[in-house]
């Protein structure tokens, strides 16, 4: 697997770092139902999802990475923080 | 007061050649990380200009000149090398010069070695004078320069240096028996 960071282009898998699903931040304030979902509940889908990938071995920066887990294919690439994925 | 005695990053590593690649230990200056705050990459690279003539670097890129380069170094992130910086408005500053070792291949071959042992597309289209990557060399994290002449400047963490300099002699090696293969 190669994924496009946006800032160094096309890398191999190995400079990156997987942390889990790109999920909206709930506001400080939310009910606790809100921050139990964002903390504990994920979904496992088979096909598309959206992903914070860390260029861990690369620039360092976060990445958004929307793929199908089925065919592996890649959709998108962002800066996690220039996306709007993460923010709620 | 202990009086210590400093010792430099490359202390106990050698220049080696091997076939149509040489490996050197060149003196690198000073190195300074400089970290913009978010959105004062323009003002932080005025500053740079003013200094020592070279503005803020795109990503993957190097700026330099005769006294000084500057690398990008990831998001808001760049790499001053030469003259020492105190400080910059705008920007964390913060001097790494002990903790890299700076490392140079040349020679005909430097650029089919490398190739052996980082995750990069190296060739002379998409990686030349004037651009910098960081990658892996085997396991460490490093920062490659692309020089004029087909040459490289290979910055490994002070900690992981020996390593890569084994890394970098058994990859020279192994290239030559290779090609002694298909003679």
């Amino acid at each position: 697997m190669r994924i496009k960071c946006p800032l160094c282009g096309e890398r191999d898998l190995r400079e990156f770092t997987y942390r889990g699903a790109a999920l909206p931040r709930p506001a400080p304030d939310a009910p606790d139902e809100a921050w139990d979902a964002y903390l504990h509940l994920r979904d496992n889908p088979a096909g598309p999802t959206r992903d914070l990938w860390h260029h861990r071995a690369g620039c360092s920066a976060w990445l958004v990475v929307r793929r199908d887990t089925a065919t592996h294919e890649i959709f998108g690439v962002e800066l996690a923080t220039r996306s709007r994925a993460v923010r709620a | 007061m202990v009086d210590l005695i400093a010792r430099l990053p490359g202390a106990e590593i050698d220049a080696h050649s091997e076939g149509d690649c040489v490996l050197g230990l060149p003196e690198p200056g000073a190195l300074t990380w400089v970290s913009a705050e978010p959105g004062q990459e323009k003002p932080v690279g005025k500053a740079l200009q003013d200094a020592l003539g070279l503005g803020w670097p795109r990503p993957g890129r190097v700026l330099s000149n005769a006294q000084a380069r500057i690398a990008w170094f990831g998001d808001r992130q760049a790499l001053v090398m030469g003259p020492a910086l105190k400080s910059l408005a705008g920007a964390a500053v913060v001097d790494q010069s002990d903790g890299w070792l700076l490392m140079r291949v040349e020679g005909a071959g430097a650029r089919d070695m490398l190739m052996r042992l980082l995750p990069l597309d190296l060739r002379a289209a998409s990686f030349g004078p004037g651009h910098v990557a960081r990658s892996l060399a085997g396991h460490v994290p490093v920062i490659v320069l692309g020089r004029r002449g087909g040459a490289f400047d290979l910055l490994a963490p002070r900690s992981m240096a020996r390593t890569t300099h084994g890394d970098l002699v058994r990859a020279m090696k192994t290239r030559l028996a290779l090609r002694a293969l298909d003679a």
